[in-house]
């Protein structure tokens, strides 16, 4: 079915819709999502979850590329049920790459008014990344994203875990900075 | 204390980065294809830091080239790329996309290699490279530069001491310039066996380095150049060339660069001298040791002819030993003339200093690691209190068998009375490895160390360093807690037997001393 049917379906709220996006694009969204959380039943959970927030959000966004947004969206779903997995099992991955990001804090002090800051934060850290030299981006992404441990990364790109931890202690060391010069750590 | 809710919250932000910096870390997912997508960026990197000054005028006279060149017809752009002199290539990606802007210059290095804004600082010869690059102000094909030469004023950090240093005036000169007796053996003179104290993120981070000659110059490798042509490759490629002490005894080195590969050399019990330079081949840098091996590039050697009053460089060559049977023919190198730059400021630095030096040109940077087969665990560790140090340990001798040639080799050095001990009495402020005893002192000696000898010094009215004997050492640390308040001077023995030769029923052994300082 053709994508501007599928979302005019949409916009007319009728569950066919749902059909035709889960028809054509459920094979896409699920690798999106397999990638993410290697688990079967989590995949399934979030290829679900995917189909309720297209018909949650369109109307009354109107994608002009169907496919991307549904990815979009996937990830989105991928990486929110990763992290919530690792922090229920307290899993050390999670554990020890949100306490690496001490690294990015000037002191101990409460960000304050972070909240009001969250659209200069995420334009700051987007910056951020896409200025890393290309191997530390990969590796910055895929460590504080999509929470893969050292030791994994090191296996993946044949890389030595101390240089991969030298590359993102050196990155976090500069995140500090550029968090610093938008004003949001104290 | 950190909070981990901001933690968590930054966590968050992290994952609502733009989409296609998530999609791209997902679909690289392999080696192969970090390569391409480090290489594919690398390619596309656009802009230069060019020096305000500089940039005014590389847009002048590229604007005065684009009306000539509209004018006449002809290639404009290939004009623009050869006013910057040092910057120009022969063709560029701005060429191919039309993406030239006034303050925008894309070029290719002389070598042929894509300009690269990586900046390696994870071996001795690179921070060498790069440290010297800062000094003369040099602008190497593809690399930034501020075209500031002055080196900072650094202030002196803690010292720790280590194999490797950029050193100068702290040790005499032997004077001699030894040709090498021709060996089939493979030796590894010093190892870096050095551990921090402190945050193991920052470690190496402090150490100082001091270069006080650093010539950068340019020239063409073709293919005439053998072994270096086949190293590192064909076409023009930078060389720096500076002093450094090892173990006390002064040396130079000198690093060849062509785009990510490097080559170096060192000199033989020698400083930098006005006239002819002698750097041997079996005598290099890799990683953070000085290894000599006789079998690297068939015993040839760089002599370069230098004139440091005038900043000259009169020739370069490349040829066998003289003492050797080869028959590979010398090779004189061609400089650039106008690349030649010779500093002789001294330039006391850290490494993260240099980082941040190059950082803040907009660089990345890949700093030293703590890697294990550089760090090993401590030789020597002196506890005092809460309060522990692991001095450097300095090789007295060492015996190895060789088991190509069947024999045993040896390297003898100075103890460190004769040149260590000499230094600091002529250097009151030099930096050196100091525990303060807060509490009763112990020490751990590694697997297969025995320790041979402690000894104590003290300074006397004289200012000399001389031996104290006013207490009983009865060869164990424990003897130093009689010690009365003061500083002293404390050098520790010994040996270390290695692995088992069985066919030469002999175990390979090194002695080495340790000195630090010790208040009390």
């Amino acid at each position: 079915m053709n994508d501007n049917i599928i979302i005019n379906d949409l916009f007319m709220r009728k569950e066919s819709a749902l059909d035709a996006l889960s028809d054509k694009y459920s094979r896409l969204y699920n690798d999106v999502i397999r990638q993410i959380v290697h688990d079967e039943c989590d995949v399934k959970e979030c290829a679900n979850d995917v189909l309720l927030a297209v018909w949650n959000s369109i109307p009354p966004n109107k994608p002009e590329n169907l496919s991307s947004y549904v990815c979009k969206i996937a990830r989105r779903i991928g990486i929110d049920r990763l992290r919530y997995i690792k922090r229920q099992k307290r899993d050390p991955d999670y554990l020890v790459a949100l306490s690496e990001l001490n690294d990015c804090f000037t002191s101990g002090d409460r960000l304050e008014s972070f909240d009001d800051k969250n659209e200069v934060i995420r334009t700051a850290l987007s910056d951020f990344i896409r200025e890393l030299e290309p191997r530390v981006q990969i590796l910055f992404v895929r460590r504080y994203i999509y929470l893969e441990s050292v030791d994994s990364l090191s296996k993946r790109f044949g890389i030595k875990e101390n240089n991969i931890s030298a590359m993102l202690y050196r990155a976090r060391k500069r995140l500090k900075k550029r968090l610093e010069s938008k004003g949001v750590s104290v | 204390m950190k909070n981990s809710r901001d933690n968590e919250k930054i966590f968050e932000r992290l994952a609502e980065v733009d989409d296609d910096l998530l999609d791209v870390a997902l679909n690289v997912d392999n080696a192969d294809k970090l390569e391409k997508y480090a290489s594919a960026k690398i390619r596309t990197k656009k802009s230069i830091f060019i020096k305000p000054a500089f940039r005014r005028a590389i847009v002048s006279a590229a604007c005065f080239t684009l009306v000539v060149g509209l004018v006449l017809g002809g290639s404009f752009i290939h004009r623009i790329n050869n006013t910057g002199g040092q910057l120009g290539g022969e063709g560029t990606e701005g060429q191919e996309t039309g993406q030239q802007t006034n303050n925008d210059i894309e070029n290719e290095t002389q070598s042929g290699d894509i300009g690269s804004n990586v900046v390696e600082l994870d071996s001795l010869d690179k921070i060498n490279y790069y440290a010297a690059v800062k000094m003369t102000s040099a602008v190497p094909t593809g690399l930034f530069n501020t075209a500031d030469a002055i080196p900072s004023s650094l202030s002196r950090i803690n010292y720790k001491s280590r194999n490797i240093q950029f050193l100068s005036g702290t040790t005499d000169n032997n004077g001699e310039d030894v040709i090498e007796t021709v060996e089939d053996t493979v030796i590894e003179i010093e190892t870096n066996t050095e551990t921090s104290d402190g945050d193991d993120d920052d470690y190496l981070f402090d150490l100082p380095f001091v270069i006080t000659t650093a010539i950068y110059f340019e020239t063409e490798i073709t293919e005439d150049c053998e072994p270096l042509a086949s190293l590192i490759g064909t076409g023009r490629a930078d060389v720096v060339v500076t002093d450094l002490h090892v173990n006390g005894r002064p040396r130079a080195m000198i690093t060849f660069k062509n785009g990510d590969r490097y080559f170096n050399c060192i000199t033989q019990m020698r400083d930098l001298v006005q006239g002819i330079n002698n750097f041997h081949s079996n005598i290099y840098i890799d990683g953070y040791d000085l290894k000599k091996d006789n079998s690297r590039c068939a015993l040839t050697s760089f002599i370069i002819d230098l004139d440091l009053e005038n900043g000259e460089i009169i020739s370069a060559q490349w040829k066998p030993y003289s003492n050797t049977p080869t028959t590979s023919p010398s090779y004189s190198f061609y400089i650039y003339e106008d690349t030649v730059k010779i500093s002789r400021e001294r330039y006391s630095f850290s490494i993260e200093e240099l980082e941040n030096y190059y950082i803040g040109m907009g660089m990345d940077v890949v700093s030293p690691n703590k890697d294990e087969d550089q760090m090993k665990t401590e030789e020597l560790l002196i506890t005092a209190g809460r309060n522990e140090i692991a001095p450097h340990g300095y090789v007295l001798w060492e015996s190895r068998y060789d088991g190509i040639s069947g024999y045993w080799s040896e390297e003898q050095n100075e103890s460190v009375e004769q040149w260590l001990i000499p230094a600091l009495e002529k250097d009151n402020d030099r930096d050196i490895i100091t525990l303060d005893r807060v509490g009763l002192l112990d020490m751990y000696v590694g697997d297969g160390g025995k320790v041979t000898s402690i000894k104590v010094y003290h300074a006397n009215d004289e200012g000399k360093i001389v031996p104290f004997d006013g207490i009983h050492i009865d060869g164990t640390i424990y003897s130093l807690d009689w010690l009365d308040l003061g500083e002293w001077y404390v050098l520790i023995t010994v040996e270390w037997k290695g692995d088992y030769i069985e066919e030469a029923n002999m175990f390979e052994s090194c002695c080495k001393e340790y000195f630090f300082k010790l208040t009390v």
